[in-house]
């Protein structure tokens, strides 16, 4: 049982509140704290910002219209979090390399049908850790569409949502950064030998 | 369909989101391009290579718990400062409060005028000594000064708030005749401090707590030398500076806890001692 400070001033509009956000908000941290995870590379990091985001989201929850996307909205909340932590002074935009690509364009042959030979051929023996640090070397725009879509499968729709912008960017998004991250992938397979030179 | 019109529909049925329609246009352009059909391949074997490599991991239970327990916390919508006893003085009357405070006045100016050399002294300024710093503490908690950070009966709840802010087990005596009342942290020569209270109708308990660490080197925090004498003897030092005042100092793994109160010695041994 817990004894609040003023047990006075606790009325029962307070402890529906309580248990309308418990009910609402609450079952959505997996994918926020999946997405803290993969952005801050950090578990403690992560846990601070899923924390700071749900304290958040409880004190604003008469602002949260009812009825629309909860998740989406918590993710506005925690994108915001995110930004203020860690992106304190304000960079400039991030730019690609497009030369990675190039090279990898140039590198690799396409005579696989196989999709899952092809992978062999690309990515053959890359350990997860590698995945994750060619995920967190993405710009942030690419990075979070790829967790969005691919670790946590949401849809474009929902996608488009979270990051407000049209679904044709996400999808355009999602393309680029897939393949700028197979560029990477390809790069440190090859740097640790795990495919040969052509 | 131009090879230029087709990388949006390939990113789209990579992520099954493209519609029948469009579907069949692709499929018979993939199957004319070999280009296109590199490129839906690359990006398909790309997206179930991340998706194999990449996995969706669970909240873990302890951050699960931990805004749960704050989530509790955050009940109160009331926005003035807290102090430990507030529900007591907006309940009753505010006679008892006020008789209350006057007792503890009293209390206070014996204490002050206390002679020199008596084991303690509440008018002493701040010092590293733990046993001056738990009795003034106990004043600042009794006249807010020192204010609650977190309010709650709950173990659990206040265990894991003071978890977050120090470096060693937070140690909370359970007796069931007392409630707690709620925890707090603080600083000292930059050592954490936790700061925890316990009441029984109008007596408070007050129990400080460090690392012992920083007490057995004396830097930054110390204790007497009798007091560490006894301590290692016994595992207990007690201290009254009146017959209704006493404070205890003990030792749990890596904590060193000291608590005080307004009650007789015998009943701070049985708030430490019994079991729940």
């Amino acid at each position: 049982m817990i004894l609040p400070i003023f047990p006075l001033s606790i009325q029962s509009k307070t402890r529906s509140k309580h248990e309308e956000f418990q009910r609402e908000a609450v079952p959505h941290m997996d994918v926020l704290y999946n997405y803290a995870l993969r952005m801050t590379s950090n578990p403690d990091d992560a846990n601070d910002l899923v924390q700071e985001t749900f304290m958040k989201a409880y004190r604003f929850w008469d602002k949260y219209e009812k009825g629309t996307n909860i998740r989406a909205w918590l993710f506005r909340i925690m994108k915001n979090s995110y930004i203020n932590r860690y992106r304190k002074e304000t960079k400039e935009p991030e730019t690609v390399d497009y030369n990675d690509i190039q090279n990898f364009y140039n590198s690799i042959r396409y005579e696989s049908t196989d999709p899952n030979d092809l992978q062999e051929k690309i990515f053959g023996g890359l350990l997860e850790d590698d995945v994750a640090r060619a995920l967190e070397s993405l710009p942030e725009e690419f990075r979070t569409v790829v967790i969005l879509c691919d670790i946590e499968g949401l849809s474009y729709e929902e996608i488009a949502e979270f990051v407000d912008c049209p679904i044709g960017t996400v999808r355009s998004r999602l393309h680029r950064g897939r393949q700028m991250l197979r560029a990477k992938l390809y790069d440190y397979a090859k740097k640790r030998g795990y495919v040969t030179h052509d | 369909m131009h090879c230029k019109d087709i990388q949006d529909l390939i990113t789209a049925e990579v992520d099954g989101e493209l519609a029948a329609d469009p579907r069949r246009g692709l499929q018979d352009h993939l199957r004319e391009c070999g280009t296109c059909r590199s490129e839906f391949e690359l990006e398909q074997s790309t997206k179930s290579f991340l998706k194999r490599h990449l996995k969706h991991i669970d909240t873990p239970r302890p951050l699960r718990d931990q805004i749960t327990s704050q989530l509790a916390i955050h009940i109160s919508p009331d926005t003035r400062p807290p102090n430990w006893f507030g529900s007591m003085i907006r309940q009753r009357s505010p006679r008892p409060a006020l008789a209350f405070g006057s007792s503890l006045g009293l209390i206070l100016i014996l204490l002050t005028l206390a002679p020199p050399g008596s084991r303690h002294s509440h008018s002493q300024p701040d010092d590293a000594n733990i046993i001056h710093q738990t009795f003034n503490n106990f004043d600042r908690v009794l006249n807010g000064g020192l204010t609650p950070e977190v309010a709650s009966d709950d173990f659990n709840v206040v265990q894991s708030y003071l978890a977050k802010h120090v470096n060693f087990p937070v140690n909370l005596p359970r007796n069931k005749r007392y409630t707690l009342v709620g925890g707090a942290c603080t600083r000292y020569n930059n050592e954490p401090v936790a700061n925890v209270v316990f009441r029984q109708n109008r007596k408070f308990i007050y129990v400080y707590e460090v690392n012992f660490r920083c007490v057995e080197h004396g830097r930054n925090l110390n204790l007497p030398p009798r007091a560490l004498d006894q301590l290692r003897a016994t595992g207990w030092y007690f201290e009254n500076p009146l017959p209704e005042c006493t404070l205890a100092v003990w030792i749990v793994d890596s904590t060193v806890c000291c608590a005080v109160g307004d009650i007789p010695q015998d009943r701070m041994l049985a708030f430490l001692k019994e079991p729940q």
